[in-house]
Protein backbone atom coordinates (compact mmCIF):
# COMPACT_ATOMS: atom_id res chain seq x y z
CA UNK A 1 0.00 0.00 0.00
CA UNK A 2 1.35 3.42 -0.77
CA UNK A 3 -0.13 6.85 0.57
CA UNK A 4 -0.85 8.48 -2.76
CA UNK A 5 -1.32 11.93 -0.66
CA UNK A 6 2.13 12.14 0.58
CA UNK A 7 3.70 10.70 -2.99
CA UNK A 8 1.55 13.94 -4.29
CA UNK A 9 2.84 16.49 -1.34
CA UNK A 10 6.15 15.21 -2.03
CA UNK A 11 6.22 15.90 -5.44
CA UNK A 12 3.97 19.38 -5.49
CA UNK A 13 6.08 21.17 -2.85
CA UNK A 14 8.93 21.93 -5.22
CA UNK A 15 6.40 23.04 -8.09
CA UNK A 16 4.30 25.01 -6.15
CA UNK A 17 7.71 26.83 -4.54
CA UNK A 18 8.95 26.77 -8.57
CA UNK A 19 5.72 29.16 -9.26
CA UNK A 20 7.12 31.67 -7.26
CA UNK A 21 9.91 32.08 -9.91
CA UNK A 22 8.42 31.67 -12.98
CA UNK A 23 6.44 33.87 -15.69
CA UNK A 24 4.24 34.12 -18.30
CA UNK A 25 3.39 30.51 -20.38
CA UNK A 26 6.20 28.30 -18.05
CA UNK A 27 4.11 29.53 -14.68
CA UNK A 28 0.86 28.30 -16.50
CA UNK A 29 2.24 24.63 -17.54
CA UNK A 30 3.42 24.04 -14.13
CA UNK A 31 -0.04 25.71 -12.56
CA UNK A 32 -1.91 22.64 -14.95
CA UNK A 33 0.71 20.58 -14.10
CA UNK A 34 -0.29 20.63 -10.34
CA UNK A 35 -3.64 20.36 -11.25
CA UNK A 36 -3.51 17.20 -13.49
CA UNK A 37 -2.22 15.68 -10.39
CA UNK A 38 -4.50 16.71 -8.30
CA UNK A 39 -7.19 15.38 -10.75
CA UNK A 40 -5.79 12.23 -10.71
CA UNK A 41 -5.71 11.95 -7.00
CA UNK A 42 -9.14 12.96 -7.01
CA UNK A 43 -10.00 10.60 -10.16
CA UNK A 44 -8.88 8.39 -7.48
CA UNK A 45 -11.11 9.01 -4.62
CA UNK A 46 -14.19 9.30 -6.72
CA UNK A 47 -13.10 6.08 -8.78
CA UNK A 48 -12.66 3.96 -5.47
CA UNK A 49 -15.92 5.33 -3.74
CA UNK A 50 -17.81 4.56 -7.52
CA UNK A 51 -16.35 0.65 -7.42
CA UNK A 52 -18.15 0.40 -3.37
CA UNK A 53 -21.41 1.34 -4.63
CA UNK A 54 -21.76 -0.11 -8.38
CA UNK A 55 -20.29 -3.64 -7.24
CA UNK A 56 -18.45 -3.99 -9.97
CA UNK A 57 -15.10 -5.63 -9.84
CA UNK A 58 -11.92 -3.92 -9.59
CA UNK A 59 -11.02 -4.77 -12.91
CA UNK A 60 -14.18 -4.22 -14.99
CA UNK A 61 -14.18 -0.56 -13.29
CA UNK A 62 -10.89 -0.18 -14.06
CA UNK A 63 -11.57 -1.19 -17.96
CA UNK A 64 -14.95 0.19 -18.22
CA UNK A 65 -15.82 3.06 -15.58
CA UNK A 66 -12.34 4.54 -15.02
CA UNK A 67 -11.71 6.45 -18.34
CA UNK A 68 -15.29 8.09 -17.74
CA UNK A 69 -14.01 9.47 -14.26
CA UNK A 70 -10.47 10.32 -15.07
CA UNK A 71 -11.57 11.89 -18.10
CA UNK A 72 -14.14 14.26 -16.44
CA UNK A 73 -11.95 15.00 -13.88
CA UNK A 74 -9.20 16.52 -16.71
CA UNK A 75 -12.29 18.03 -18.42
CA UNK A 76 -13.13 20.58 -15.25
CA UNK A 77 -9.82 22.39 -14.87
CA UNK A 78 -9.99 23.09 -18.66
CA UNK A 79 -13.42 24.03 -18.63
CA UNK A 80 -12.42 26.02 -15.41
CA UNK A 81 -9.34 28.24 -17.14
CA UNK A 82 -11.73 28.37 -20.53
CA UNK A 83 -14.52 30.02 -18.79
CA UNK A 84 -13.12 31.92 -16.50
CA UNK A 85 -9.74 33.33 -18.68
CA UNK A 86 -11.42 32.75 -22.09
CA UNK A 87 -7.64 31.94 -23.42
CA UNK A 88 -6.32 31.91 -26.95
CA UNK A 89 -5.98 28.90 -28.89
CA UNK A 90 -2.24 28.37 -27.90
CA UNK A 91 -2.40 28.87 -24.32
CA UNK A 92 -5.93 26.45 -23.80
CA UNK A 93 -3.49 23.73 -25.48
CA UNK A 94 -0.79 24.77 -23.35
CA UNK A 95 -2.60 23.92 -19.85
CA UNK A 96 -4.55 21.08 -21.80
CA UNK A 97 -0.93 19.82 -22.15
CA UNK A 98 -0.28 20.63 -18.70
CA UNK A 99 -2.82 18.73 -16.87
CA UNK A 100 -2.30 15.58 -19.18
CA UNK A 101 1.41 14.91 -18.41
CA UNK A 102 0.74 16.14 -14.82
CA UNK A 103 -2.01 13.28 -14.55
CA UNK A 104 -0.01 10.83 -16.39
CA UNK A 105 3.04 11.94 -14.18
CA UNK A 106 1.09 11.06 -11.51
CA UNK A 107 -0.64 7.69 -12.24
CA UNK A 108 2.87 6.52 -13.33
CA UNK A 109 4.70 7.27 -9.96
CA UNK A 110 2.09 5.91 -7.76
CA UNK A 111 1.59 2.71 -9.80
CA UNK A 112 5.39 2.18 -10.13
CA UNK A 113 5.58 2.79 -6.55
CA UNK A 114 3.16 0.12 -5.99
CA UNK A 115 4.23 -2.12 -8.45
CA UNK A 116 8.07 -2.19 -8.16
CA UNK A 117 10.33 -0.42 -10.84
CA UNK A 118 12.53 -3.38 -11.42
CA UNK A 119 11.91 -4.61 -15.03
CA UNK A 120 12.78 -1.32 -17.62
CA UNK A 121 10.83 -3.18 -20.11
CA UNK A 122 7.84 -2.96 -18.43
CA UNK A 123 8.40 1.23 -16.52
CA UNK A 124 9.18 2.21 -20.85
CA UNK A 125 5.51 0.55 -21.95
CA UNK A 126 4.09 1.78 -18.96
CA UNK A 127 5.94 5.64 -19.20
CA UNK A 128 5.44 5.48 -23.36
CA UNK A 129 2.09 4.28 -23.72
CA UNK A 130 0.26 5.57 -20.31
CA UNK A 131 1.63 8.69 -20.14
CA UNK A 132 0.99 9.40 -24.08
CA UNK A 133 -2.22 8.29 -23.59
CA UNK A 134 -3.51 10.81 -21.49
CA UNK A 135 -1.87 13.78 -23.45
CA UNK A 136 -3.32 12.55 -26.36
CA UNK A 137 -6.83 12.81 -25.30
CA UNK A 138 -6.26 16.12 -23.25
CA UNK A 139 -5.13 17.20 -26.46
CA UNK A 140 -8.02 15.84 -28.82
CA UNK A 141 -10.17 17.48 -26.17
CA UNK A 142 -9.28 21.08 -26.10
CA UNK A 143 -8.81 20.78 -30.22
CA UNK A 144 -12.40 19.76 -30.27
CA UNK A 145 -13.33 22.60 -27.55
CA UNK A 146 -11.47 24.69 -29.46
CA UNK A 147 -13.28 23.71 -32.76
CA UNK A 148 -16.50 24.39 -31.09
CA UNK A 149 -15.96 27.47 -30.38
CA UNK A 150 -14.55 28.11 -33.20
CA UNK A 151 -18.23 26.93 -35.20
CA UNK A 152 -20.07 28.92 -32.30
CA UNK A 153 -21.60 25.59 -30.76
CA UNK A 154 -19.56 25.76 -27.65
CA UNK A 155 -22.93 24.34 -26.00
CA UNK A 156 -23.52 21.88 -22.77
CA UNK A 157 -24.08 19.19 -26.02
CA UNK A 158 -20.89 19.87 -27.71
CA UNK A 159 -18.94 20.09 -24.40
CA UNK A 160 -20.68 16.30 -23.98
CA UNK A 161 -19.50 15.16 -27.33
CA UNK A 162 -15.93 16.68 -26.74
CA UNK A 163 -15.66 14.91 -23.75
CA UNK A 164 -17.12 11.48 -25.37
CA UNK A 165 -14.20 11.77 -27.84
CA UNK A 166 -11.57 11.50 -25.25
CA UNK A 167 -13.27 8.68 -22.83
CA UNK A 168 -14.19 6.94 -25.89
CA UNK A 169 -10.55 7.20 -26.87
CA UNK A 170 -9.56 6.32 -23.21
CA UNK A 171 -11.83 3.79 -22.63
CA UNK A 172 -11.10 1.99 -26.14
CA UNK A 173 -7.14 1.45 -24.55
CA UNK A 174 -8.45 0.40 -21.72
CA UNK A 175 -10.48 -2.57 -23.60
CA UNK A 176 -7.32 -3.66 -25.90
CA UNK A 177 -4.67 -4.24 -23.05
CA UNK A 178 -7.40 -5.56 -20.91
CA UNK A 179 -6.57 -9.00 -22.41
CA UNK A 180 -3.51 -10.25 -23.29
CA UNK A 181 -2.60 -11.54 -27.11
CA UNK A 182 -2.26 -9.46 -30.30
CA UNK A 183 -5.13 -6.72 -29.17
CA UNK A 184 -2.79 -5.27 -26.43
CA UNK A 185 -0.01 -4.66 -28.60
CA UNK A 186 -2.56 -2.90 -30.70
CA UNK A 187 -3.74 -0.71 -27.15
CA UNK A 188 0.22 -0.27 -27.17
CA UNK A 189 0.07 1.53 -30.58
CA UNK A 190 -3.18 3.49 -30.26
CA UNK A 191 -1.88 6.41 -28.08
CA UNK A 192 1.41 6.76 -30.12
CA UNK A 193 -0.33 6.71 -33.05
CA UNK A 194 -2.65 9.06 -31.74
CA UNK A 195 0.11 11.31 -30.79
CA UNK A 196 1.54 10.86 -34.20
CA UNK A 197 -1.70 11.89 -36.07
CA UNK A 198 -2.73 14.57 -33.79
CA UNK A 199 0.73 16.60 -33.75
CA UNK A 200 1.02 17.58 -37.20
CA UNK A 201 -2.48 18.45 -37.78
CA UNK A 202 -2.46 20.80 -34.26
CA UNK A 203 0.83 22.86 -34.92
CA UNK A 204 -0.30 23.22 -38.75
CA UNK A 205 -3.29 24.82 -37.73
CA UNK A 206 -1.86 26.70 -34.57
CA UNK A 207 0.71 27.73 -37.00
CA UNK A 208 -1.89 28.86 -39.70
CA UNK A 209 -3.91 31.18 -36.77
CA UNK A 210 -0.53 32.85 -35.29
CA UNK A 211 0.61 33.85 -39.10
CA UNK A 212 -3.01 35.07 -39.68
CA UNK A 213 -3.33 37.48 -36.50
CA UNK A 214 -2.23 40.74 -36.59
CA UNK A 215 1.07 41.74 -34.47
CA UNK A 216 0.84 43.58 -31.61
CA UNK B 1 -17.16 -16.73 -31.73
CA UNK B 2 -20.57 -17.64 -33.05
CA UNK B 3 -22.11 -16.69 -36.44
CA UNK B 4 -24.42 -13.70 -34.51
CA UNK B 5 -21.16 -12.25 -33.23
CA UNK B 6 -19.09 -12.42 -36.53
CA UNK B 7 -22.09 -10.73 -38.10
CA UNK B 8 -22.68 -7.94 -35.72
CA UNK B 9 -19.06 -7.38 -36.24
CA UNK B 10 -19.26 -7.28 -39.74
CA UNK B 11 -22.24 -4.96 -39.52
CA UNK B 12 -20.21 -2.69 -36.96
CA UNK B 13 -16.86 -2.61 -38.87
CA UNK B 14 -19.50 -1.38 -42.20
CA UNK B 15 -21.10 1.49 -40.13
CA UNK B 16 -17.62 2.74 -39.32
CA UNK B 17 -16.53 2.35 -42.63
CA UNK B 18 -19.44 4.32 -43.67
CA UNK B 19 -19.30 6.96 -41.00
CA UNK B 20 -15.58 7.94 -41.73
CA UNK B 21 -16.30 9.40 -45.55
CA UNK B 22 -19.43 11.46 -44.15
CA UNK B 23 -17.38 13.20 -41.20
CA UNK B 24 -15.18 14.32 -43.50
CA UNK B 25 -17.61 15.46 -46.36
CA UNK B 26 -19.74 17.33 -43.09
CA UNK B 27 -16.01 18.53 -41.76
CA UNK B 28 -15.74 20.47 -45.33
CA UNK B 29 -19.28 21.54 -45.30
CA UNK B 30 -18.60 22.95 -42.21
CA UNK B 31 -16.19 24.79 -43.58
CA UNK B 32 -17.43 26.04 -45.91
CA UNK B 33 -19.99 27.31 -43.71
CA UNK B 34 -22.69 27.77 -46.92
CA UNK B 35 -24.98 25.46 -45.26
CA UNK B 36 -25.32 27.19 -41.85
CA UNK B 37 -24.32 25.86 -38.27
CA UNK B 38 -26.30 22.23 -38.89
CA UNK B 39 -23.14 20.47 -40.39
CA UNK B 40 -20.68 21.36 -37.54
CA UNK B 41 -23.21 19.48 -34.81
CA UNK B 42 -23.67 17.11 -37.21
CA UNK B 43 -19.75 16.44 -37.79
CA UNK B 44 -19.36 16.05 -34.57
CA UNK B 45 -22.54 13.85 -34.07
CA UNK B 46 -20.97 11.54 -36.81
CA UNK B 47 -17.59 11.23 -34.96
CA UNK B 48 -19.17 10.10 -31.67
CA UNK B 49 -21.16 7.37 -33.60
CA UNK B 50 -17.90 6.36 -35.15
CA UNK B 51 -16.01 6.07 -32.15
CA UNK B 52 -19.24 4.12 -30.13
CA UNK B 53 -19.37 1.65 -33.04
CA UNK B 54 -15.29 1.43 -32.81
CA UNK B 55 -15.43 0.48 -29.14
CA UNK B 56 -18.56 -1.88 -30.00
CA UNK B 57 -16.49 -3.62 -32.45
CA UNK B 58 -13.25 -3.90 -30.36
CA UNK B 59 -15.84 -5.37 -27.40
CA UNK B 60 -17.18 -8.25 -29.82
CA UNK B 61 -13.88 -8.96 -30.38
CA UNK B 62 -11.65 -9.06 -27.46
CA UNK B 63 -14.92 -9.71 -25.30
CA UNK B 64 -17.63 -11.99 -27.57
CA UNK B 65 -20.46 -13.96 -25.68
CA UNK B 66 -20.03 -11.19 -22.81
CA UNK B 67 -22.85 -8.52 -22.16
CA UNK B 68 -21.82 -5.22 -22.13
CA UNK B 69 -21.80 -3.17 -19.23
CA UNK B 70 -22.62 0.42 -18.63
CA UNK B 71 -19.85 2.13 -20.97
CA UNK B 72 -18.47 5.17 -22.80
CA UNK B 73 -20.31 3.55 -26.14
CA UNK B 74 -23.34 4.74 -23.85
CA UNK B 75 -22.53 8.15 -23.37
CA UNK B 76 -20.93 8.30 -27.23
CA UNK B 77 -24.56 7.45 -28.21
CA UNK B 78 -25.86 10.21 -25.76
CA UNK B 79 -23.33 12.50 -27.02
CA UNK B 80 -24.56 11.80 -30.65
CA UNK B 81 -28.55 12.50 -29.98
CA UNK B 82 -27.63 15.79 -27.91
CA UNK B 83 -25.74 17.05 -30.77
CA UNK B 84 -28.20 16.43 -33.43
CA UNK B 85 -30.78 17.82 -30.68
CA UNK B 86 -28.80 20.66 -30.75
CA UNK B 87 -28.18 21.25 -34.41
CA UNK B 88 -32.04 21.18 -35.01
CA UNK B 89 -32.80 23.57 -32.44
CA UNK B 90 -30.06 26.08 -34.24
CA UNK B 91 -31.82 25.26 -37.39
CA UNK B 92 -35.02 26.12 -35.59
CA UNK B 93 -33.82 29.15 -34.75
CA UNK B 94 -36.54 32.22 -34.48
CA UNK B 95 -39.66 29.43 -35.31
CA UNK B 96 -39.32 27.65 -32.31
CA UNK B 97 -42.17 26.97 -30.85
CA UNK B 98 -43.76 25.13 -28.09
CA UNK B 99 -46.06 22.26 -29.02
CA UNK B 100 -47.56 20.72 -26.08
CA UNK B 101 -49.52 17.80 -27.68
CA UNK B 102 -46.11 16.95 -29.59
CA UNK B 103 -44.33 16.89 -26.17
CA UNK B 104 -46.84 15.08 -24.23
CA UNK B 105 -47.23 12.46 -26.77
CA UNK B 106 -42.87 12.24 -27.14
CA UNK B 107 -43.51 12.01 -23.17
CA UNK B 108 -45.95 9.61 -22.65
CA UNK B 109 -44.19 7.45 -25.85
CA UNK B 110 -41.09 7.87 -24.78
CA UNK B 111 -41.43 6.89 -20.58
CA UNK B 112 -43.45 3.40 -21.92
CA UNK B 113 -40.21 2.71 -23.48
CA UNK B 114 -37.78 3.49 -20.86
CA UNK B 115 -40.17 1.55 -18.53
CA UNK B 116 -39.95 -1.31 -21.28
CA UNK B 117 -35.82 -0.94 -21.51
CA UNK B 118 -35.79 -1.15 -17.41
CA UNK B 119 -37.83 -4.37 -17.21
CA UNK B 120 -36.02 -6.08 -19.76
CA UNK B 121 -32.25 -5.02 -18.52
CA UNK B 122 -33.21 -4.63 -14.97
CA UNK B 123 -30.95 -1.17 -15.15
CA UNK B 124 -32.68 1.73 -13.38
CA UNK B 125 -30.56 4.82 -13.07
CA UNK B 126 -28.63 3.84 -16.46
CA UNK B 127 -31.93 3.35 -18.52
CA UNK B 128 -33.88 6.67 -17.05
CA UNK B 129 -30.46 8.73 -17.47
CA UNK B 130 -29.71 7.94 -20.60
CA UNK B 131 -33.00 7.95 -21.83
CA UNK B 132 -33.94 11.60 -21.38
CA UNK B 133 -31.32 12.27 -25.05
CA UNK B 134 -34.03 10.07 -26.61
CA UNK B 135 -37.02 12.13 -25.49
CA UNK B 136 -35.49 15.57 -26.03
CA UNK B 137 -34.69 14.00 -29.77
CA UNK B 138 -38.31 12.47 -30.46
CA UNK B 139 -39.87 15.57 -29.14
CA UNK B 140 -37.85 18.21 -31.64
CA UNK B 141 -38.50 15.64 -34.50
CA UNK B 142 -42.54 15.03 -33.88
CA UNK B 143 -42.24 19.10 -33.29
CA UNK B 144 -40.14 19.65 -36.61
CA UNK B 145 -42.27 16.84 -38.74
CA UNK B 146 -45.36 18.85 -37.79
CA UNK B 147 -43.58 22.25 -38.98
CA UNK B 148 -41.99 21.06 -42.10
CA UNK B 149 -45.36 19.11 -43.16
CA UNK B 150 -43.76 16.09 -43.44
CA UNK B 151 -47.23 14.11 -42.95
CA UNK B 152 -49.78 14.72 -45.97
CA UNK B 153 -53.33 14.13 -44.39
CA UNK B 154 -54.43 13.91 -40.61
CA UNK B 155 -55.03 9.98 -41.76
CA UNK B 156 -51.47 9.59 -42.12
CA UNK B 157 -50.01 11.12 -38.93
CA UNK B 158 -52.98 9.30 -36.95
CA UNK B 159 -51.71 5.81 -38.35
CA UNK B 160 -48.01 6.49 -37.46
CA UNK B 161 -49.02 6.92 -33.80
CA UNK B 162 -51.61 4.15 -33.54
CA UNK B 163 -48.75 1.50 -35.22
CA UNK B 164 -46.34 3.23 -33.22
CA UNK B 165 -48.06 2.64 -29.39
CA UNK B 166 -49.25 -0.76 -31.08
CA UNK B 167 -45.76 -2.38 -30.89
CA UNK B 168 -45.23 -1.29 -27.36
CA UNK B 169 -48.36 -2.41 -26.43
CA UNK B 170 -47.78 -5.81 -27.90
CA UNK B 171 -44.35 -5.46 -26.13
CA UNK B 172 -45.84 -4.98 -22.60
CA UNK B 173 -47.92 -7.96 -23.14
CA UNK B 174 -45.14 -10.53 -24.44
CA UNK B 175 -43.83 -9.25 -20.79
CA UNK B 176 -46.50 -10.14 -18.96
CA UNK B 177 -47.88 -13.48 -20.74
CA UNK B 178 -46.98 -16.77 -20.06
CA UNK B 179 -48.56 -18.23 -23.10
CA UNK B 180 -45.94 -19.15 -25.93
CA UNK B 181 -48.06 -18.94 -28.89
CA UNK B 182 -49.35 -15.42 -27.78
CA UNK B 183 -45.57 -14.43 -27.21
CA UNK B 184 -44.76 -16.00 -30.60
CA UNK B 185 -47.55 -13.93 -32.22
CA UNK B 186 -46.85 -10.35 -30.67
CA UNK B 187 -42.89 -11.26 -31.18
CA UNK B 188 -43.36 -11.53 -34.93
CA UNK B 189 -45.96 -8.96 -35.19
CA UNK B 190 -44.11 -6.01 -33.31
CA UNK B 191 -41.15 -7.00 -35.59
CA UNK B 192 -43.60 -6.85 -38.80
CA UNK B 193 -45.22 -3.59 -37.42
CA UNK B 194 -41.32 -2.04 -36.71
CA UNK B 195 -39.87 -2.81 -39.61
CA UNK B 196 -43.65 -1.92 -41.68
CA UNK B 197 -42.69 1.51 -40.01
CA UNK B 198 -39.25 1.57 -41.28
CA UNK B 199 -40.19 1.21 -44.46
CA UNK B 200 -42.82 3.85 -44.91
CA UNK B 201 -40.36 5.97 -43.20
CA UNK B 202 -37.92 5.60 -46.10
CA UNK B 203 -40.43 5.55 -48.55
CA UNK B 204 -41.15 9.20 -47.68
CA UNK B 205 -37.63 10.02 -47.35
CA UNK B 206 -37.31 8.47 -51.02
CA UNK B 207 -40.29 10.95 -52.26
CA UNK B 208 -38.68 13.64 -50.58
CA UNK B 209 -35.11 13.18 -51.88
CA UNK B 210 -36.92 12.71 -55.41
CA UNK B 211 -38.68 15.34 -54.95
CA UNK B 212 -36.34 17.95 -54.38
CA UNK B 213 -38.46 19.35 -51.52
CA UNK B 214 -36.96 21.49 -49.13
CA UNK B 215 -34.01 20.62 -47.30
CA UNK B 216 -35.49 21.12 -44.04
CA UNK B 217 -38.03 18.64 -44.71
CA UNK B 218 -35.88 15.94 -46.07
CA UNK B 219 -33.33 16.61 -42.58
CA UNK B 220 -36.28 15.78 -40.15
CA UNK B 221 -37.52 13.05 -42.31
CA UNK B 222 -33.80 11.33 -42.36
CA UNK B 223 -33.00 11.84 -38.44
CA UNK B 224 -36.78 10.58 -37.81
CA UNK B 225 -35.76 7.17 -40.08
CA UNK B 226 -32.85 6.94 -38.00
CA UNK B 227 -33.87 7.25 -34.40
CA UNK B 228 -36.73 4.88 -35.18
CA UNK B 229 -34.72 2.52 -36.87
CA UNK B 230 -32.11 2.87 -33.49
CA UNK B 231 -35.02 2.24 -31.10
CA UNK B 232 -35.55 -1.42 -33.20
CA UNK B 233 -32.59 -1.84 -32.71
CA UNK B 234 -33.47 -1.74 -29.03
CA UNK B 235 -36.16 -4.14 -29.18
CA UNK B 236 -34.52 -6.58 -31.44
CA UNK B 237 -32.29 -9.58 -30.44
CA UNK B 238 -30.42 -12.27 -32.21
CA UNK B 239 -30.65 -12.40 -36.15
CA UNK B 240 -33.39 -9.72 -35.71
CA UNK B 241 -30.98 -7.32 -34.08
CA UNK B 242 -28.32 -7.60 -36.72
CA UNK B 243 -30.87 -7.02 -39.54
CA UNK B 244 -32.51 -3.99 -37.43
CA UNK B 245 -28.46 -2.55 -37.34
CA UNK B 246 -27.94 -3.06 -41.07
CA UNK B 247 -31.12 -1.02 -41.99
CA UNK B 248 -30.06 1.77 -39.28
CA UNK B 249 -26.47 1.58 -40.99
CA UNK B 250 -28.40 2.51 -44.31
CA UNK B 251 -30.52 5.58 -42.94
CA UNK B 252 -27.20 7.09 -42.13
CA UNK B 253 -26.10 8.04 -46.01
CA UNK B 254 -29.60 9.38 -46.16
CA UNK B 255 -29.03 11.82 -43.38
CA UNK B 256 -26.21 13.16 -45.37
CA UNK B 257 -27.75 13.59 -48.54
CA UNK B 258 -30.63 15.55 -46.03
CA UNK B 259 -27.46 17.83 -44.22
CA UNK B 260 -25.84 18.47 -47.92
CA UNK B 261 -29.30 19.36 -49.13
CA UNK B 262 -29.37 22.03 -46.86
CA UNK B 263 -26.82 23.83 -48.72
CA UNK B 264 -27.87 27.83 -50.09
CA UNK B 265 -31.41 27.40 -48.45
CA UNK B 266 -32.37 30.34 -45.91
CA UNK B 267 -34.94 31.08 -43.17
CA UNK B 268 -36.58 32.80 -45.82
CA UNK B 269 -37.33 29.59 -48.23
CA UNK B 270 -38.38 27.62 -44.57
CA UNK B 271 -40.67 30.49 -43.99
CA UNK B 272 -41.86 30.76 -47.18
CA UNK B 273 -43.24 26.85 -47.35
CA UNK B 274 -44.59 27.56 -43.65
CA UNK B 275 -47.01 30.24 -44.92
CA UNK B 276 -47.78 28.03 -48.19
Amino acid sequence: MIYAENVLICITVPLVIALMFLQGSARRFVASFLSGMAACLLAAYVGGYIELISGMGAEDTAIFLSPIIEEIMKLLPVLFYLMLFEPKDVELLLVAVGIGTGFATFENCCYVLSRGAQSLAYVLIRGSVVGVMHLVSMVALSVGLHLLKQYKVFTVSGIIGALSLAMTFHATYNLLVSKSGITTYVGYALPLLGALILYPQTYHYLGKKEERRPSS
Amino acid sequence: MGYLTIMEAFLLSLQAAIVVPIVISTAGLMKKGRNGIFPAFFTFAMMSLFLSDLYCLIFCIVRPEERMPFTVDEIAECAMLLLVSAGLEALSGKRKKWMPRAFLFTILYMSASIALWIAWSGEWVQDILFGLPYVYLAYLLVRGLEYVRAWDTDGERMLAVVMSVGILLMQTVMLITENETAWNVMNVGSYVIAHGITAWLLWKNYRSLRDKSYGEKTLYLSITVFLWTLLVTYMSDEIYYNIALAINTLTIPIEWIAVKRLRGETDGAAEGMENS
